[in-house]
């Protein structure tokens, strides 16, 4: 007997997430900080649980890689394995460096990690609150949908007529044979 | 317990189409079995409430089966991005609810032009509109009546329109100064409350489905009433073979996705709504002897003809905060001012712009619809805030041609969880309607640039297009020699097996189709309500001339 939800996506990733090493946290919190810096208002990512957020959607090794952004637990800790101690203990423009190294290179999983990031990073209650705070056309933008909807802040058509008369159709008596035919 | 149960009418597919015949049929004291592969959808599974809910549209919430992968879900193939959802209320689960209608001369483009393997519906406009404003009634539709680029509609009730916030009013202040038509659209949007539905808040999040009930999904409008009616609505149900003997049908086979537990119903009529491609793939899936081609397939139809609408995204950035993450998605307004066949533009038919808003922060970072994603590092940021809420997409949807070697067959190399062959789709964009999507990129743009737009990114006429519509491939027709079934949805070979859902129109004319699919089936089943007794005794399918009609 398969439940009936078998085969699905679990809404916010895996519970419980994939277990991270001290270096391999503090080697994703680095990347994470440089992909989106910090800074006019805007928490660093590592500041606002970006890391956890990317913990929840790599899959596990002992589940199947189904699913939306199919990292697998081993390879992907490989691959920031690659990074390793190097990119911790390098400066600013070095770390810069290496990630666009990293971006050519393993590509697919540069992509994972940045998609993870972003996804991750505006998914934070922080950073939807500097989002209202700092930036003028999100000043009502407050993350989920529900329950609070849009509704209270959206203007009506009010004052802008509507065009009555200026749409035309052919009635089903009046089709003609097209000619010339393109 | 006998081996199988009967019933009056099966239904297969509970969708626009399946939903509507099912609460009609009922509605008339006639028994109605209706299977479902899929499952009830609970408000709590939405992603509605939850920070992730962006990263959740490319997984569980996905348009698309491929990617979900649950076990209701069936693999399609090939040159196709299939959207759809297997689930009580089908794709309208989560659909943007915008609901146009064909017009008249979309019924009528064999006369008009007949390239390729275009015909004239057997129906006109003036037939279907009736049963349009039936379906339109059932489930709830909001909008503004009086847009001239349609016949008149007396006595045409909306509810309120939705809101068009100020992405949508600088869009209609844009059409306004090109003098281009516009108006607010018809939304399967419930705007006040409707029968235990709560209205709609404008969260824009309609594409991942609605856990107020504010969404028109069949879920909502047709199935609660259904199931008081006493249709035995069947969940988890995946029929395998629709069973035919002596020239007609008498039931179908279906397994249980969750135990693999087989069980027959049989019926005296059986109605197919299993959308554009699963309704091709399960006659195609029921050869048998006798039929060795597939169900009502001796000319070759079944699963021909497939039609998506040819697409393009077109997004839009403006100096000033427009807020498109505000305002229920539906479609605040369209512009069908190229929609008409004008030979000196090169092609035959035309488009409609839809204007669209945007999603949430996470959406502006990705790239929005046509991938100009934020760079990484110092440049991230001035990006994001030039870019975040000052963003509408205007999709190019344009008619295709029926064309066909555009269809689905199937593919034996891939299987669903109960063993059963995909669905394989072949699409190639015709010429003639590669210029018209670029006609209507372009229009877009200058569109854009009237409403003030300081930045457009498209994607180009799309190869194949987003397969979100589902058209055309067991069509309604003129006879045996150019379609699947009569004007009456009974397929050409067996005259108690009917079908009446997307696949059964037979020109997707420039608009989203889940009106016409409701409307198509509403009017087979007053058909069968009426006409039912002759349906299920017929041992040939009569022509459109000689069937006792309404």
């Amino acid at each position: 007997m398969l439940e009936p939800d078998a085969g699905h996506a679990t809404l916010g990733g895996f519970d419980p997430p994939i277990s991270l090493s001290r270096q391999e946290s503090a080697l994703l919190a680095a990347v994470a900080d440089l992909l989106v810096p910090e800074g006019a208002g805007f928490p660093a990512p590592s500041a606002v649980g970006v890391v956890d957020f990317i913990a929840r959607y790599v899959t596990p090794r002992d589940r199947p890689v189904m699913h939306y952004p199919f990292a697998a637990e081993d390879e992907f800790k490989r691959s920031l394995a690659g990074l390793g101690r190097a990119f911790l203990d390098a400066d600013p423009s070095r770390r810069v460096e290496l990630l666009r190294r990293l971006e050519v290179e393993e590509a697919a999983f540069f992509a994972q990690v940045r998609d993870l990031v972003y996804y991750g990073y505006y998914s934070r209650p922080a950073v939807i609150q500097a989002i209202r705070d700092h930036v003028e056309a999100g000043r009502d933008y407050h993350g989920p949908p529900q329950p609070y909807g849009y509704d209270a802040t959206l203007e009506g058509w009010d004052d802008i007529a509507l065009p009555s008369g200026r749409g035309r159709y052919t009635a089903t008596e009046d089709v003609r044979r097209a000619s010339p035919m393109p | 317990m006998p081996a199988y149960d009967e019933t009056e009418v099966l239904v297969i597919g509970a969708g626009m189409g399946g939903g509507a015949i099912s609460k009609r049929l009922s509605d008339a004291h006639i028994s109605v079995v209706c299977l479902e592969q899929g499952d009830w959808i609970h408000s709590a599974q939405h992603p509605h409430y939850h920070a992730e809910w962006e990263i959740e549209k490319r997984r569980s919430w996905s348009f698309d089966p491929n990617v979900r992968k649950g076990i209701e879900d069936y693999p399609v193939t090939g040159a196709v991005t299939p959207y759809m959802y297997n689930a009580v209320g089908g794709s309208t689960v989560h659909y943007a609810g915008h609901w146009p209608r064909n017009r008249p001369a979309d019924f009528r483009k064999g006369t008009e032009h007949g390239l390729e393997g275009t015909i004239d519906w057997p129906v006109s406009y003036e037939d279907l509109s009736p049963f349009y404003d039936i379906n339109d009634t059932e489930m709830g539709i909001s909008g503004v009546p009086g847009d001239s680029a349609y016949p008149p509609r007396p006595g045409l009730t909306r509810l309120p329109v939705i809101a068009p916030g100020k992405l949508g009013r600088k869009a209609a202040r844009g059409f306004d100064s090109l003098d281009w038509h516009w108006w607010p659209s018809d939304n399967a949007i419930a705007t006040s409350p409707v029968n235990g539905r709560l209205p709609c808040n404008g969260c824009g999040n309609c594409l991942s489905g609605c856990p107020r009930g504010s969404l028109g999904t069949t879920a909502v409008t047709y199935w609660p009433t259904a199931v008081r009616n006493g249709v035995d609505l069947r969940t988890h149900a995946r029929v395998e073979r629709i069973n035919a003997a002596d020239g007609r049908v008498t039931g179908a086979t279906y397994v249980d996705v969750r135990t693999g537990v087989r069980r027959e119903v049989r019926a005296r009529i059986v109605v197919l709504c299993a959308n554009g491609i699963g309704t091709p793939r399960l006659m195609l899936m029921s050869a048998q002897a006798g039929h060795p081609n597939g169900l009502s397939n001796s000319n070759g139809m079944v699963g021909t003809h497939l039609m998506h609408h040819s697409w393009a995204f077109v997004d839009c950035w403006f100096d000033e905060p427009i807020e498109g993450f505000k305002g229920a998605f539906g479609m605040p307004l369209y512009c069908q001012e190229f929609y008409e066949t004008d030979v000196r533009r090169g092609f035959v038919n035309g488009l409609t712009m839809l204007v669209g808003r945007s999603y949430g922060s996470a959406y502006t970072a990705m790239g929005t619809h046509t991938g100009l994603m934020a760079p990484w590092g110092a440049e991230h940021r001035e990006f994001f805030v030039k870019h975040f809420a000052r963003h509408m997409t205007i999709h190019m949807q344009g008619e295709d041609l029926a064309v066909r070697s555009n269809r689905v067959t199937l593919d034996h190399g891939t299987l669903d969880s109960s063993g059963l062959p995909a669905a394989h789709v072949e699409y190639a964009v015709p010429d003639n309607d590669r210029r018209l999507a670029a006609f209507g990129i372009d229009r877009i743009v200058e569109a854009a640039e009237a409403m003030g737009a300081i930045e457009t990114h498209h994607t180009g006429v799309m190869s194949p297009p987003p397969g979100w519509h589902l058209m055309g491939t067991c069509r309604m027709g003129n006879g045996p020699g150019d379609s699947v079934t009569n004007k009456y949805n009974q397929t050409w070979e067996l005259p108690n097996l009917l079908i009446a859902d997307g696949s059964s129109l037979a020109t997707g004319g420039a608009v989203n189709p889940t009106s016409t699919i409701g409307a198509v089936a509403v009017r087979c089943a007053e058909y069968l309500k009426r006409r039912g007794r002759e349906v299920a005794t017929q041992r040939t399918t009569p022509s459109n001339q000689d069937a006792p009609g309404f």
